[in-house]
């Protein structure tokens, strides 16, 4: 069953040199109990995305399009309305904990606030309930006691008590902003096997954007591949990892530090992307990617390649596909 | 290990540093904290020796205290034979002109005040100086160029450039003085995947350009096992495990490097899927 829906998503900002387009044409499928990756680099949209997703577009930013959650769309219902569902049935949870969570207000709190604003319960059942979802995520009451601040927890522990913030009211949708690049590789791990558990256990949707694409690998079911503001290749995780058809998925893969132990493969060369993403406001009239792509021709200036089916729900946008996969 | 024709440049022996904690009362004696832990390693001229471990395992300090910027409770820090904490003021500096460090921030490592060319000559001021303006020009220029920008930019802020540009900034600024060691403490941790190939490339480059020795700190694994010859693995101050690296990531001896190697996420789905293994049991850590 589909959860989330998004159709035609545009986000565009008025600029002191006219409008940017800042997403472009972005459409993303999700169902319940299933993982969507969005990777790219920073600059790449994944974020905005994710905020257009929440209604929490900066002001003075234009969405158009669909964001339907449920069958209902979420750009054309009002503030009131948004209110209602965040922390309810869709939820998100941020890269760095310590700016996500307030500094003056015990943990116990801050997870209880969301249960008291939605489910109108009681100050004292709302703890009750938050001290059990703060030991769901690994923070017992025992030894993680409803007192505590932020501060006296590690990054870790705190990461936890977000996702507890984001999973107390039950919502059907998780979005997860980099949820673990402000940690360590083995806090890491647990975080995402802990948000895998979860998603399960509450079959939840869940929205992971990510630059690393180990993390996609091992945690999604389907992925995107954002470049400038524009969905450049998606479909399930292990035909987009075989494929790689689009040439930017390739460069991406291309560039992390190889996996193997051989003694041969130390200080080899990698393989770079030239270049760095454009900027909203310069981006070509083509292809988004064409300036760092070694397969451009002069199609690729002219006109932006369409998203072009591969096979069942896997596609790529690139008019040179088949002189990349011959490779 | 040490012959007496190749002495290691770097020297590291039984390094310990404690930092003093709070006190609880006004009268109580002070607690403290012991983040190096009486580590030992050598490194060769021309090799890279990596140190990898997670936050608070005590490998910053470890870096600051071999840059001299931390004094060691006990233990000797020799570059080249000589221990920079029984060397005068005097002499310390000057012999900071053979090593320099690199830093993770390249937004929070460069003076946005100071145009590019003031940021990259700072050291000069102090090791060399007599230069005149000419002179230091033209060294800031080769040194961009060595680094992949173009000459005309030291004339720019750091604030124009992006985050893989600022590091070479950074690299241009260590490699000035034209130093034999390079700390790089998480140079690349805070760029994109493929700036962050950039910005390997540029010092797997210069290490073999310029025969330069690099102790490269890391929280990184695969950036570490690229890159270096030697790896030492630290876990609470102490260094837990240490050789040649591709023998230590193939075939890990202490239990916590395993757990350091099987938590790095691999970029094949076919391998592991955590939504399929979520049903069982996660597997702790540590």
């Amino acid at each position: 069953m589909t959860l989330l829906a998004i159709e035609n998503l545009c986000v565009e900002l008025d600029g002191p040199d006219g409008t940017l387009r800042l997403l472009d044409d972005v459409n993303l499928f999700l169902s319940k109990g299933r993982c969507l990756g969005l990777v790219g680099e920073s600059g790449c949209g994944k974020s905005m995305t994710a905020l257009a997703i929440m209604g929490l577009l900066p002001r003075g930013m234009r969405a158009s399009g669909r964001i339907l959650l449920e069958g209902e769309d979420l750009l054309s219902i009002g503030e009131d309305r948004l209110c209602g569902l965040r922390g309810r049935k869709m939820a998100m949870v941020f890269q760095e904990p310590m700016t996500a969570l307030n500094p003056v207000v015990p943990i116990g709190r801050q997870v209880a606030e969301g249960l008291r604003l939605h489910l109108g319960l009681t100050r004292h059942e709302a703890e009750l309930r938050a001290g059990k979802m703060l030991a769901r995520v690994g923070l017992p009451v025992e030894r993680f006691p409803l007192g505590l601040f932020p501060h006296q927890l590690s990054g870790g522990q705190r990461q936890r008590v977000v996702i507890a913030m984001a999973l107390t009211c039950g919502p059907d949708l998780l979005v997860a902003d980099e949820p673990t690049t402000a940690l360590d590789v083995t806090v890491q791990a647990q975080i995402l096997d802990l948000i895998a558990e979860l998603v399960e256990e509450f079959d939840m949707g869940l929205v992971l954007i990510t630059h690393d694409l180990g993390v996609v690998a091992e945690s999604t079911d389907t992925m995107s591949v954002m470049y400038a503001g524009k969905v450049v290749e998606d479909g399930p995780t292990d035909e987009v990892f075989q494929r790689m058809a689009h040439p930017y998925t390739r460069g991406l893969f291309a560039a992390m530090p190889s996996h193997s132990s051989d003694l041969d493969a130390t200080r080899k060369r990698l393989t770079t992307i030239p270049g760095r993403v454009p900027d909203a406001s310069s981006r070509p009239s083509g292809c988004p990617f064409v300036a760092r792509c070694s397969f451009a021709t002069d199609q690729c200036s002219d006109a932006p390649p369409p998203l072009e089916r591969l096979a069942h729900r896997h596609s790529a946008s690139c008019f040179n596909l088949s002189r990349v996969e011959g490779l | 290990m040490t012959g007496a024709d190749s002495k290691p440049l770097l020297q590291v022996e039984d390094l310990v540093r404690d930092y003093r904690l709070p006190r609880k009362s006004l009268f109580g004696r002070p607690e403290s904290v012991r983040a190096v832990n009486g580590v030992s390693f050598s490194v060769d001229r021309g090799k890279s020796f990596g140190i990898v471990g997670e936050s608070g395992c005590g490998k910053s300090t470890l870096a600051r205290t071999v840059m001299g910027l931390e004094t060691p409770v006990s233990g000797r820090v020799l570059l080249d034979g000589q221990d920079l904490f029984a060397l005068p003021a005097l002499a310390l500096r000057r012999l900071r002109q053979k090593f320099q460090m690199v830093f993770q921030d390249p937004y929070g490592s460069l003076d946005p005040r100071f145009k590019v060319e003031r940021v990259i000559a700072e050291p000069l001021e102090v090791l060399l100086p007599g230069l005149n303006r000419r002179e230091r020009r033209e060294r800031v220029g080769e040194t961009l160029d060595s680094v992949g920008l173009k000459p005309v930019d030291a004339d720019r802020y750091p604030h124009e450039f992006s985050g893989g540009q600022r590091q070479r900034i950074a690299i241009a600024r260590a490699l000035i003085t034209e130093p034999e060691l390079i700390v790089a403490d998480e140079p690349v941790s805070a760029l994109d995947v493929s700036v962050q190939a950039q910005v390997l490339n540029l010092i797997m480059e210069l290490q073999e350009r310029r025969g330069l020795t690099f102790l490269f700190i890391s929280h990184d694994l695969s950036v570490v096992r690229h890159i270096t010859d030697e790896v030492a693995v630290m876990y609470a101050g102490e260094i837990v495990e240490t050789g040649p690296t591709h023998k230590v990531f193939a075939d890990p001896q202490h239990s916590y490097t395993r757990s350091l190697i099987d938590a790095v996420p691999h970029p094949d789905p076919r391998r592991s899927r955590r939504l399929r293994r979520a049903s069982q049991p996660a597997g702790g850590i540590g």
